[in-house]
């Protein structure tokens, strides 16, 4: 009897330390891998671009649209910040909303890639860099586009609308990136 | 499912090996040793046999050394409670090996076999008990434990195939590294060396091991998808080049382990999940979306599992 009762109790401990052993499958990291990637270039083109003087004088604001990735790792980790004497500040903007605050960059992510023309006609006569991730955005008067090569994230610029929005980019920038216009 | 059925065999072979102390010596102190052990005597029962041990006669005769390797054993079970620091089971593994070794025709041979069983067991539970807590500092104990009942195991099972029990023990090891890992990436991540190590040894056991190369390749990627974490406002663009080059590294490696977990089990939501976030990570929307889709439809039919 106490040897069924044994065998009873220990076949039951095994039974669950199987389970356990079964159940401790590795968690996966939740990061935004591409987003941490992207918000930290918008960062940077903010560092290494030069503004007119008008929009030194208040928050440094990048906008986003149409990826909530990118949105929540610049509030998380850029907010705040300083570009110069200027604070960071971060909004979501949506399409044919009204805003009435000056825009530094606006990044529009890929799902909102079909407004894309939209935002660049909105913001044409600002010098509101507009930064995309679609094939042919720099014809389309993006100044800046996100570009994959072989799964790395890189950009291309169009410096030439830049310039005539007045905005300057970098030395720095322009070293890496993937072609100028 | 064999797996379980090979523990359930494994705990009543365990139970069932208890020892057999009936012979009748010709030596009147390993008699009365024997008689010591069998009233509960343990203290004087190896008092006795180590006199006996003496005996120039006794010295060499396998049934001794058995009977000294017996007492040792109840020693380590009745009065160390099993303790994995006894030294008593060293003791007692010593004595049953020079029993084997002078055991020339072999007339203790099930008595020494059942013996060495036991203590192998013994050593195969610590290491067990010590991986399922792993840590900096008990590593190195855990696996010369698992060592030690893998140098006993083929005296007691000439056919017997360790292959269940190897995985269970790297399993449990690569577990507790990638632990020890996760408690401080960025201090920790030779551990996550280790813990990949052994999921290797159990994927070369068994190819078709769902866990294990799940976890590989969790383990790949949570490694560069950390690194990411850790971009911020100080990263420049050079740097942000690097990081990107050295996690996709990590993601190709990643990759082709979750491509068979999932092969192997694809109904798994986490398998679905870390292929949807791999491809996003190697910005392949269109595969993400694929293995996201796939999992839309398992989740309507009801089909989907953890």
């Amino acid at each position: 009897m106490k040897l069924l009762q044994s065998v009873i109790l220990l076949t039951l401990t095994f039974f669950m330390s199987v389970f356990v052993l079964r159940a401790q499958d590795a968690s996966l990291d939740e990061t935004d891998v591409q987003a941490t990637y992207k918000a930290s270039y918008l960062f940077n083109f903010a560092k290494y671009c030069d503004w007119p003087q008008e929009y030194k004088k208040v928050d440094f604001v990048i906008a986003v649209t149409g990826n909530s990735g990118v949105l929540k790792e610049l509030q998380d980790k850029y907010k705040g910040k300083r570009i110069g004497n200027q604070v960071i500040d971060v909004k979501e903007i949506k399409l044919n909303e009204k805003i009435g605050y000056q825009v530094h960059i606006l990044y529009v992510g890929r799902s909102a890639s079909k407004e894309l023309l939209t935002y660049i006609k909105t913001f044409k006569k600002f010098p509101t860099m507009i930064v995309s991730e679609q094939d042919t955005a720099l014809d389309s008067g993006s100044f800046i586009n996100f570009k994959a090569v072989d799964a790395v994230i890189k950009f291309e610029i169009n410096d030439t609308r830049a310039k005539e929005a007045g905005v300057l980019i970098g030395d720095i920038l322009k070293g890496w990136a993937l072609n100028i216009k | 499912m064999q797996r379980f059925l090979a523990h359930i065999f494994f705990l009543i072979v365990l139970i069932g090996a208890s020892f057999d102390l009936k012979a009748q010596p010709g030596n009147a102190l390993t008699r009365e040793a024997i008689e010591l052990c069998n009233s509960g005597d343990l203290i004087n029962a190896k008092l006795t046999i180590l006199e006996a041990l003496r005996d120039e006669e006794s010295a060499v005769d396998p049934e001794t050394w058995y009977v000294k390797g017996y007492i040792y054993k109840e020693i380590f079970k009745n009065i160390d409670k099993e303790s994995r620091l006894s030294d008593n089971r060293e003791i007692a593994v010593d004595a049953i090996l020079r029993s084997i070794e002078l055991d020339h025709d072999r007339v203790w041979k099930e008595y020494n076999k059942k013996a060495i069983k036991y203590l192998a067991i013994s050593f195969y539970n610590h290491s067990i008990d010590v991986s399922s807590s792993l840590n900096k500092e008990n590593h190195a104990e855990a696996i010369a434990l698992f060592s030690r009942f893998e140098q006993l195991f083929p005296l007691y099972s000439e056919v017997g195939d360790l292959s269940a029990l190897k995985l269970d023990f790297y399993g449990s090891m690569a577990t507790g590294f990638r632990k020890i890992y996760e408690q401080d990436r960025d201090r920790n991540l030779i551990y996550l060396q280790e813990a990949l190590i052994y999921y290797e040894r159990m994927i070369e056991i068994k190819p078709a091991h769902y866990g294990a190369n799940y976890n590989a390749g969790i383990c790949h990627y949570n490694q560069a998808a950390y690194r990411a974490s850790k971009i911020n406002y100080e990263t420049e663009i050079f740097e942000l080049i690097v990081i990107q080059d050295e996690c996709l590294k990590s993601f190709k490696k990643a990759l082709p382990y979750i491509l068979k977990s999932d092969e192997l089990e694809p109904d798994r939501v986490n398998g679905l999940k870390a292929l949807m976030a791999i491809y996003r990570s190697m910005n392949d929307q269109e595969k993400s979306d694929y293995y996201f889709n796939r999992m839309q439809d398992l989740i309507k039919k009801g089909e989907i599992r953890n």
